[in-house]
């Protein structure tokens, strides 16, 4: 006799199982778009209780509150002390800042595998970059199918990217010092490598990764938000050299009637831009008495307000890798900017006579894949080896 | 004992003696703007089976994520294990084929050496100085119809044997780019550099307690700047007859490592 019958259910029952090392804009809408096909479970340590939601507000961890309402969430004591004790080791300097990312996203990969190999129940297992590598391998051995959620910038091009700003820009130290390590230039590779489907956020993403996988559009969530236009321009991204802001003095000097607001950040490049009349800084999310959106980065990076500028009808002017979710012919696109074509591009926006933003549509989007596939999912799940093992009774 | 010590010093070495076993570093593509050598691992049918083969292809293109991009000096050695790191099933690697006692069996990161072959080859090539390489300890014998193949091989065992070289100046860039017809690697440099011809001599066969081996020199010529025949590395391989069967075909389990793949 073997006891086989809770297994049989279990696998019935979960289907997808999403690894999430962090609270990010693309979870909400994954997990809308999975819960077409069946139930899934999201792994967060990152979750505070509900009763320290409030006292999680007040320390810091604002981005945390909405996750007890994700589904089979648990956080975890672990995580959020390797959370502070690194932060408190990077001391808000931006490169340790991401070199912990890249560590917390490798440590909750390894803690849902082991997940996973423990309750070897889910069809499809959803990793986002970096924390995809180890799920994957566990997924892999029970027939999951695997799908990486792209939701991190492709690092061989931004460093290539980086690298070639810092010869132009020898001033912005900054330039030289943001590197991921090349473990996580290998992990990155590795991880598209083992996907079974790759997940891009736009256009540009969907040009450079994955072209030999099955490929979605990862969605987002929408911004609803609606304030009065004005007449006053908001530069997307930090005011950091490699998001383009070294063309700020000049475009000022072209353009003496407008305001151009930056988003707060640790600092300003070059440091000029901090004492200029012309220069305000924009807290605030809506795009309240924005009449343009100035998105002038080199690297893919998809900056928020771009994406809400996208939503609220703002004119977008830009480069084509920082818009990469817009529809290149419905923006303003300044590819070499130049002060006078910079100028000429922003008067026509906010003369009113610039196209309207249109979001690019993929081909194949992550909700019609999941609908699409649900067949195969199950086909796959029922042909996956059990790994519990059958105890004969006595 | 004496492998887990072995593995224990290198691991030892390398946390201690960085100058000797640097981290793996990326090198951007604008700074190695000359070829210097290419080679294809191609894809083509094998005795192994399906499920093997497509293991092997699988952990091929796998580690080769992890080469591309990494740049080579005389301050950076090129160290295999250092770059791609330990072939476990945890990190992705499935079963391939591995030869082990004149059998095919399946093993987690099997058919690897493929790529150590490939990037040996390139190192000779491209003139680098071999700092740590390690043969084969087997050779098949296809019989009198198949010709002999005479090519230079390096095997790799996680961490102690390993494949490590070095450019005698400028900077070395490895790229890896999977297609239909194979893994393809290929070194670019930051200067010129003339590509050097390697020879494997003609194998001397000689019987050893029953058994036969195979006696071969690894030569290579250098540039035309320096034309001298430099002896790489003389092999000691034993000969075993082709294997027809692996584990998926070979019912016999008393050899103790039969495992279904």
């Amino acid at each position: 006799m073997v006891d086989d019958a809770p297994h049989e259910a279990r696998a019935r029952e979960t289907r997808a199982f999403v690894v999430a090392p962090e609270p990010n804009d693309w979870l909400r809408p994954v997990l809308d778009a999975l819960r077409q096909a069946g139930p899934v479970e999201v792994f967060a340590p990152w979750v505070l209780p509900r009763p320290l939601v409030p006292l999680g507000r007040r320390v810091g961890f604002v981005r945390r509150r909405d996750g007890d309402r994700l589904p089979g969430a648990r956080g975890r004591g672990w995580f959020t002390a390797a959370e502070l004790l690194l932060r408190g080791v990077a001391r808000g300097k931006t490169a340790a800042a991401l070199s912990n990312r890249v560590r917390m996203r490798a440590l909750v990969d390894h803690a849902a595998a082991f997940r996973i190999a423990r309750d070897p129940t889910p069809s499809l297992v959803v990793a986002p970059s970096l924390a995809a590598r180890r799920s994957f391998a566990a997924g892999r051995r029970i027939g999951a199918t695997c799908l990486l959620v792209e939701d991190m910038p492709d690092f061989d091009s931004l460093v290539d990217g980086l690298d070639a700003l810092a010869t132009a820009l020898p001033q912005a130290t900054f330039l030289r010092n943001h590197r991921p390590g090349p473990r996580a230039h290998a992990r990155q590779r590795a991880e598209r490598w083992q996907a079974d489907v790759v997940g891009v956020r736009g256009r540009v993403a969907w040009q450079r990764i994955g072209g030999n996988k099955t490929r979605v559009q990862i969605p987002r969530t929408a911004f609803t938000a609606v304030g009065r236009r004005g007449r006053d321009v908001l530069f997307a991204g930090p005011p950091l050299a490699r998001c383009g802001s070294a063309h700020l003095p000049a475009l000022l000097n072209a353009l003496e009637d407008v305001t151009i607001r930056v988003l707060p950040g640790p600092c300003s490049e070059p440091p000029s831009l901090q004492n200029h009349p012309r220069i305000q800084v924009h807290r605030s999310a809506d795009l309240d008495g924005i009449g343009a959106v100035l998105s002038l980065s080199a690297l893919e990076s998809h900056p928020a307000p771009v994406a809400r500028a996208l939503d609220a009808g703002v004119p977008i002017v830009g480069t084509t890798a920082s818009t990469g979710v817009v529809t290149p012919t419905s923006i303003l696109r300044v590819e070499d900017p130049t002060p006078c074509v910079l100028a000429d591009a922003l008067r026509q926006a906010l003369s009113g006579h610039a196209p309207r933003p249109q979001p690019w549509q993929a081909p194949q989007r992550l909700a019609q894949y999941v609908v699409e596939s649900s067949c195969t999912l199950e086909t796959n799940s029922a042909s996956a080896p059990s790994v519990r093992t059958s105890v004969p009774t006595t | 004992m004496r492998v887990a010590g072995l593995a224990a010093r290198r691991l030892v070495g390398w946390a201690l003696r960085p100058d000797v076993y640097p981290e793996p570093s990326r090198v951007g593509a604008e700074q190695t703007p000359h070829p210097v050598a290419s080679r294809t691992i191609p894809r083509r049918a094998s005795s192994f089976g399906p499920k093997l083969e497509e293991g092997r292809w699988h952990n091929l293109g796998l580690a080769a994520t992890a080469l591309d991009g990494v740049g080579i000096s005389a301050e950076r050695p090129f160290s295999f294990w250092r770059t791609v790191g330990r072939l476990t099933e945890a990190r992705g690697y499935r079963e391939g084929a591995h030869f082990e006692g004149g059998c095919i069996i399946p093993a987690v990161g099997g058919g690897i050496c493929s790529l150590s072959d490939a990037l040996f080859d390139l190192a000779l090539r491209s003139n680098c100085t071999i700092l740590e390489r390690h043969g084969h300890t087997l050779v098949v014998d296809r019989g009198p119809k198949a010709p002999p193949r005479r090519r230079a091989d390096a095997t790799v065992k996680w961490p102690y044997v390993d494949l490590r070289f070095a450019p005698g100046r400028g900077v070395l860039r490895l790229e890896t780019k999977m297609s239909s017809e194979g893994l393809v690697l290929s070194l670019k440099g930051s200067e010129q550099v003339e590509e050097a011809s390697v020879e494997v001599s003609e194998p001397r066969i000689t019987q050893e307690a029953g058994q036969r081996f195979a006696h071969t020199t690894i030569t290579r010529r250098g540039p035309a700047h320096a034309p001298g025949l430099v002896t790489i590395g003389h092999d000691r391989k034993r000969v075993i007859v082709s294997p027809t069967r692996n584990c998926d075909t070979c019912h016999e389990d008393s050899c103790g490592r039969r495992r279904t793949p």
